[in-house]
This record gives structure tokens, sequence and C-alpha cells, in this order.
């Protein structure tokens, strides 16, 4: 009897020992976990490999605040708490501070740029100053005095940054509460008060982004296809996705090649763009505004084309992945090339594409043409004829189009790839006369508040959606603009321009 | 195992069938073969069949060193050109290592 008893006492102690404790997790007491953290991310390509990198477990490193440019020193060579976390306010986020934190060899374990909520003031692009340089048609065999942006720099506030590889990892943060924390906490414990070195406790940050591709695209492919061993995992993806291309004739499409008697317009935008930060990719500017206005365009035209069709056909091609060395539109000409595709080369034309039109500086829209392929007489009529399409559809509308006055060559675009194969008549639309008005190009800025599309304030969604603001205005006169070109240039009357209007 | 109370043909024939073993690649063997028959080759009393014995750990022992100095200098070389060989390091490799060349 009383060993039972003592027994149940004991078990009843023991439960209540395990109730009274309950469950505290360490964790939670030493780590603030941060949301809306985004990484920059290694890419590769045939050569070589860009973008950040951290360890396997993470790297952690002390927490900084980076004051000015000459706080680097503090960072690279006084601190006495080596590996340093540098915190950049997106002020500071300069190619030269990020070229020596990435000399730092070993001091800095990590870099973390706060994204401020409006626009810096002058412009950032982390892209190039000449994009795509090598795989346009610009090379030394074609015209050596136009490679590489001689004539004209195109973005010339590029920096290159998104280009570089750094061995530590760079996140980007939102300016929110978690931010605060975080300045807070290095205000309190890791500022050396009036030359005092400071000491442990510190503040510190663990970034974790490790990245399994390595080396180059070739290495990566193979090695991707060669795991045989315990755990298959996938260690690259490819860059890709799918252009969309559409006609206003129906065509065989199973039938590939050449299709004799078919003349096509063909009228390109671009899709896609990017950041220095992973999948953060607004490009209002350089991309949105451009297929948008193609979009409209091809909207407008709807009616007309079915009540009187135009003599060519027109091809509206939308293609992705032009940030990245032109995927998109290198493979579409690849294709045609190879007798892959609906349509072939001797088929096409003429070329249109639609560049970056949202920032028109009074209302003028300039036509890109390739010096090149002009001096060939025939090519040069066939420009010319669509120059004079272009300003005889701009005639009643607000836009006014023009050409640049000094021969430069074409600005980014991918046009550049259907040069390569053969030169054809060709213009770009663009809003720049030389180098882009585009400050923020490729970057995590180029965003709607950059095109001013600003709402009144008191609008529910479904009411914005209905609205029609500034930039849509604008991008209507282009379209309208663009569509009632593309119907003459195909062939139409001109007496049924007035009918294409493409609705905001 | 305790080799005391083994006779001493016995001994001789242990260590035969592991010197001549480990000519198959197995170095290992070679290995257990002058650890285990250390003792009694070289630090017993005399007996008849210590000779043979001697002889035999004698060149186990020199197996071992060579392989060991085989097998050391290829991981050195592997480990540290593996990356630099591209395709052929890739197809030598059982796994490799991830985000880092």
């Amino acid at each position: 009897m009383d060993l039972l008893s003592n027994k149940w006492i004991v078990n009843l102690l023991v439960s209540w020992f395990f109730i009274g404790v309950g469950c505290n997790s360490v964790e939670k007491k030493i780590y603030v976990h941060l949301n809306y953290t985004v990484p920059c991310v290694r890419l590769l390509n045939a050569t070589h490999q860009i973008g950040c990198q951290s360890s396997l477990s993470g790297n952690v490193g002390v927490l900084h605040v980076l004051e000015s440019e000459e706080n680097v020193d503090w960072v690279l060579g006084t601190g006495a708490n080596p590996p340093y976390l540098v915190i950049l306010e997106s002020a500071l986020f300069t190619r030269s501070i990020m070229m020596k934190l990435k000399n730092g060899s070993g001091r800095v374990a990590g870099v973390a740029v706060i994204m401020p909520n409006t626009n810096p003031l002058e412009g950032f692009s982390p892209h190039t100053s000449c994009p795509n340089e090598n795989t346009g048609v610009y090379s030394e065999t074609y015209d050596p005095s136009l490679a590489h942006c001689n004539v004209t720099v195109w973005n010339p506030f590029g920096n290159g940054l998104s280009y570089e590889e750094f061995d530590f990892p760079i996140f980007s943060m939102k300016d929110d509460d978690d931010t605060r924390v975080i300045r807070q906490c290095y205000m309190d414990h890791n500022r050396g008060v009036n030359g005092s070195v400071p000491q442990y406790p510190l503040c510190a940050m663990q970034l974790y982004s490790h990245m399994s591709a390595v080396t180059d695209t070739a290495t990566c492919m193979r090695r991707n296809d060669l795991n045989l061993s315990l755990s298959p995992e996938m260690i690259c993806d490819p860059l890709g996705d799918y252009n969309v291309w559409a006609s206003t004739k129906p065509l065989n499409t199973t039938a590939k090649g050449h299709k004799t008697g078919e003349s096509v317009v063909v009228a390109a935008a671009r899709l896609d763009s990017r950041s220095f930060f992973f999948d953060v990719a607004p490009g209002a500017e350089s991309g949105v505004s451009g297929f948008i206005s193609l979009l409209a365009a091809a909207s407008a035209l709807k009616t007309v084309i079915q009540e009187a069709p135009p003599s060519r056909t027109i091809f509206y091609t939308f293609f992705q992945g032009e940030t990245f060395d032109y995927i998109g539109s290198s493979r579409m000409v690849y294709d045609m090339e190879n007798k892959q595709f609906a349509v072939d080369l001797d088929n096409v034309h003429s070329v249109l594409e639609i560049g970056q039109v949202g920032l028109r500086a009074d209302s003028k829209l300039w036509l890109h043409s390739d010096p090149v392929s002009r001096k060939n007489d025939s090519v040069n009529d066939q420009v010319k004829t669509l120059i004079t399409n272009l300003r005889s559809a701009a005639v009643n509308l607000s836009v006014s189009v023009d050409e640049p006055n000094v021969s430069q060559p074409l600005p980014p675009s991918s046009f550049q790839r259907f040069l390569r194969a053969r030169p054809i008549p060709g213009l770009v639309l663009e809003d720049h006369e030389s180098s882009f008005t585009n400050r923020f190009y490729e970057s995590m800025y180029d965003t709607a508040d950059h095109l001013n599309m600003s709402y009144p304030a008191n609008l529910t969604q479904e009411e914005q959606l209905e609205f029609v603001t500034e930039i849509a205005k604008a991008l209507t006169e282009v379209a309208t603009l663009v569509a009632r070109a593309l119907y003459i240039q195909a062939g139409g009357a001109e007496a049924q321009l007035r009918n294409i209007n493409a609705d905001p | 195992m305790n080799l005391e109370r083994v006779p001493n043909e016995e001994k001789l024939g242990l260590c035969r069938k592991y010197y001549l073993a480990g000519f198959a690649f197995l170095p290992f063997l070679w290995l257990v073969n002058v650890v285990w028959f250390f003792k009694e080759a070289f630090l017993k009393p005399v007996y008849t069949e210590q000779l043979q014995i001697q002889t035999y750990v004698k060149r186990s022992g020199l197996g071992l060193l060579f392989w060991v100095t085989v097998l050391t200098t290829w991981i050195t070389i592997f480990q540290h050109y593996r990356a630099e060989w591209g395709e052929v390091g890739d197809y030598l490799s059982f796994t490799i290592p991830l985000g880092i060349p």
C-alpha cells in the first residue's frame, strides 16, 4: 500500500514539473528574424560567375552601420572585432564603397542594404554602362568605331555592380521596424563612444544565402547531369522562359521555314528586366513601358485589320530574357536561320522595335537606326520609308518623332540580333536621343513611382484599375503612333489612319 | 586474438596467409600483419619459426609503406587539382562540393 502511494506521489510530482516548466525557446531570445529581405544570388555565364555567395551555415558578422565613406576604414582596418557585417543606407550603396568592401579580405562578412521608400535623387544603375556590348551587332568585325559604346555611352549611370563577383552575401532590407531595431542596437552596443573600442557583448547579424552553382555554365550543367550519387539535386537552373509572338494573319506554324509570298513586319518589344537583387525586377521604364505600348497598339489595330487588311502581315513579338545578352531574340533569330520557325529571315520585311518610351522629355520620340546597314542603298531607302511612315502617323497626335542628329549606333535592342543575321531595315523607338533618360536602368528603383504613376488618395483597388493616370495617357499616345505606323508600313491605306486609336 | 596459446606453426601459417592476401590490393591486411606479429617477430625469445615470421613482417611493412606513399600522393594531388581538371575531375569524383569550385 505504502509503495503504491509513494509511486503515485512521485508520478504526480513529475507531471507537475513538466507542466510548470513550459517551453522557452532559447533561439527566440537570441535571434530576431527579419522579414522582407531579398538576397543577391549567383549567376553564371559561359566563362564567369557573378553575384554573391555565403558560407554553408550563413555568414555571421558584428553589426556595423556605415556612416560615411571614410568609416569604411573602420571595417577594413581599425575595427577590433572582425568580421563585420556592414549595414548600408541606400545613398552609400555605391561602386567605390562596394569595391573597397569586396577587397576586404575576410574582414567583411556581408552587406545589408536598406531600401528606401522613395527613389534616390541621383541615378543609380547596377547594370554596365554599355549594356550587352558583346552580344549586340556592334563588334570589331561589324564596325570597330561603333563597338563598345565608343560613340555614345548608353547607360552613363551604370556602375556595373551587378556584374561583379562578391564572396560575401548581400541582402536588401525594407526600411521598417526591424531596421530601426538594428540601428538602435548598433547605437547602444557596437558604437565606440569617444574613440573607445566597443566591448563584447556586441550586436551581430547572420546572413544565409548559400549558392550551389559555381565556376561557369558549362561546368554547372555538366555537374547537374552527372550527379550520380546518393542525393541527386539540381545545382543550377538555366535562365529561360518563353517568347510570345502573334501574327495578324493566321499562319501554319507546323510548316517551318520559308513561306513563299509572306512579307512580315516585325513589331518587337521586350518583356523582362532585372535588378541587383534576386527576383526584384520592376523595370517600369526599361521594360514595361515598351511592351504595354505594343500591346495597346495591337489592340488598337484589331478592328482595322479585320475590315481592311494590309498587304503585309504584322508580327507582334515580345522577347524574354533580353537583359541577359538577348536570350529571347537570339533564340528566335537562330530558329529562323535554321528553319525551325514559322517564317524565316527572308520573309522579314522590316522591324520596328519599341524600346523605353515612358520618360518623354517635351513629347518627342526618337527613331534610332543602324548607320552601318544604311550604307547599303536599298536598306537605306527602306529605312527612310519607315521613317516617313512614322512621321505621317504622328501627324495628328501630340507625339512627335525625329531622328537623332548624330550618326550613332543602335541602342541595346533586340533588333541588333536580327541585324547580326542579315541587314534588315528597321528602327528602334526610344525616348532618349543619345544616352538613356532612364537614370535607374535595370535597378530596383525603376518602379511605377519612377514613371510618376500616382493615383488620387482615396481610390479602392477596382477604382484604381479604371483610373487613367498621366503615364497611361502618354503611353496611349505612343501606342496610337505605333499602331498607325505599323498599319502604313504593312501596306494599309492612309485614309484608315483616323480610325486607329489606342484606348487608355 | 590472443597468440599466447597458439602453436608456432599456426602462427607462421597465419602470418603467411595475411602476407599473401595483402597482395590482392589489400594493404590493410599488411598493416594488421605488422601490428599483430611485431611482438612475435622481434620481441620474443627465439624459436624456430621466428625467422620466417620476421621476413613476412618486414615485407608486409615494406608493402604498407609503398601503399601509404602512393595513396597520400594521389589524394593530395586530387584534392589540390580537382577544380582545375574540369571535366576529368568531375568524372572522377563521387561527390562534388556545392558552391565552391
